[in-house]
């Protein structure tokens, strides 16, 4: 109950149209970068295809999740309220993951609106032959999302400088999940960390069901349980970080 | 004595203003921060156009991360004007506060051009963009005359994002407009007709052409684009004067620099 009244609290938050630095990323960003995809493409003189479509909505979501979940924790640092959090009922790891899950949903609403761009201002062939699988893999990628999230989240808070350091790790994680370049043409060492994301799994399952091959749920299914696997180390290193603060009786490592 | 004096101006408000003024923070923006902006428009390049389009591609990104970062620096050097007081100390300095804004540009404007001719090098080392020595001069030259262009935009964008309490949605969509209309990532002559009346009065737009063209080894054009963007760069220079001559004037009438304070 706590949870679900967290992320309705955080949801309208992140969506009031206040909040005007989230706003661009929702709204205007995906319209940009569908802009400059588009008229590339016209310079080219090809027509801009399905997976290119969804590449630019994955990178929406990625950004929206990195700038929100990524800042969540030292925001509430900044702003003199992560003690409380700390010092509630409620574990730090509650609080965090109802934060990544609203976050999410959010994010969710980024995908449908760089689809909706595509579709009504770029009269752009989409190309989800299949809507179900579709979104069954776009939430299998929101999971994994979620969990990077979280886990920037607690990194970050070690961090002053969060927002311009977030630029840092936006296009390598872009560039190692092949959103737009296949993780096959990567250097073997970078492959390596591709494969250790979640996300790449994620991504690479919903190329897949968009080119209807067979791999679709296999793909999920790594994903999914990579994105678990992060998620248990998470449990435990946040109980780890909250048990320290509360024994220290300060923010200790953050 | 009065050069000293004149340098420790501009070196004191560079430490008391500047944002990256740490060697860290320096090295994080000014060599890491481009090559990822670069790295993240060539990802994009090759992957749906091809990297024979890499170097278009890619100067217009020079061009227009060295705009960007020269705005940002005005904007962030009024911003903290603002959120420390001091920003009313210099209109009531005896100094015309025109004065005090050149001298505290001196810095801004050699960072932009110190990132236009590293960007130059990172393109030629990490993106194959190839060029000739004779070339590689031009290309500074090039850069001298889009910094001092940008100049005047920067001043007059700065002064106007004076007057959004939260600035941030105001810069991004700025820099949003200057991308799409500026024909940094494709050819201006795409865009519908009235939008390309916008991008020909626009500062950078000319300079993305004058760079790209410089590149190419293609110099019919070079003097004309280069004296385009100067008179561009100075008809904002002095809409930009004249704004923080107005501004000044209220402030001095009111007592104060904004309604809200």
């Amino acid at each position: 109950m706590n949870i679900l009244s967290l992320i309705i609290k955080e949801f309208i938050y992140f969506t009031n149209l206040n909040n005007r630095i989230y706003q661009f990323i929702l709204f205007v960003q995906p319209l940009v970068l569908l802009t400059i995809i588009h008229f590339m493409s016209v310079m080219k003189g090809i027509e801009i295809t399905g997976p290119y479509i969804i590449a630019t909505a994955i990178v929406s979501m990625w950004s929206y999740v990195l700038y929100s979940s990524g800042s969540s924790l030292i925001w509430q640092k900044w702003n003199d309220s992560l003690n409380l959090l700390i010092a509630a009922p409620v574990s730090l790891f509650q609080i965090v993951l109802s934060k990544m899950l609203s976050n999410s949903l959010i994010a969710f609403i980024s995908l449908t609106l760089t689809l909706f761009y595509a579709k009504i201002i770029f009269s752009l062939n989409i190309g989800i032959a299949h809507l179900g699988t579709f979104i069954f893999t776009a939430i299998v990628l929101l999971v994994s999302l979620s969990v990077v999230g979280m886990f920037l989240a607690v990194v970050f808070t070690t961090v002053q400088e969060v927002y311009s350091f977030q630029n840092f790790i936006l296009t390598p994680v872009i560039l190692l999940s092949g959103i737009f370049i296949p993780v096959e043409s990567l250097p073997f060492t970078f492959r390596i960390i591709s494969y250790l994301l979640p996300m790449t799994w994620a991504v690479e399952s919903i190329y897949s069901g968009l080119n209807e091959t067979n791999d679709v749920f296999l793909l999920a299914g790594v994903s999914l349980g990579s994105s678990f696997i992060y998620l248990f180390i998470l449990f435990f290193g946040i109980r780890r970080m909250e048990k320290i603060m509360k024994q220290s009786g300060s923010l200790g490592v953050v | 004595m009065l050069l000293q004096s004149r340098l420790s101006f501009t070196f004191l408000s560079f430490k008391a203003l500047y944002s990256y003024n740490s060697l860290k923070l320096f090295i994080f923006f000014r060599f890491l921060d481009p090559f990822i902006h670069y790295l993240f428009f060539a990802m994009i390049t090759t992957s749906i156009v091809g990297s024979e389009y890499l170097t278009y591609v890619i100067l217009g990104n020079i061009a227009f991360y060295t705009g960007r970062e020269l705005f940002q620096n005005f904007i962030s050097i009024f911003r903290y004007e603002r959120r420390f007081g001091t920003l009313s100390l210099n209109v009531a300095a005896p100094l015309p506060t025109f004065v005090i804004l050149i001298k505290k540009s001196v810095v801004p404007l050699l960072d932009s051009l110190f990132i236009f001719i590293i960007s130059v090098l990172m393109a030629y080392v990490m993106f194959d963009v190839s060029f000739s020595w004779q070339s590689f001069w031009l290309l500074c030259g090039a850069g001298v005359i889009m910094v001092f262009a940008l100049f005047g935009a920067a001043l007059l964008i700065a002064g106007i994002s004076l007057l959004f309490s939260n600035v941030n949605l105001f810069v991004n969509l700025l820099f949003a407009g200057f991308q799409l209309l500026c024909g940094v990532n494709f050819p201006v002559s795409l865009l519908p007709d009235f939008l390309q009346n916008i991008s020909n009065i626009l500062p950078l737009t000319h300079s993305v052409e004058l760079i790209r063209d410089i590149q190419a080894g293609q110099n019919e054009r070079i003097y004309h684009l280069a004296l385009a963007e100067l008179s561009i760069g100075a008809v904002y220079f002095i809409i930009a004067i004249l704004l923080i001559g107005l501004m000044e004037k209220y402030a001095k009438q009111t007592g104060r620099l904004f309604d809200n304070e």
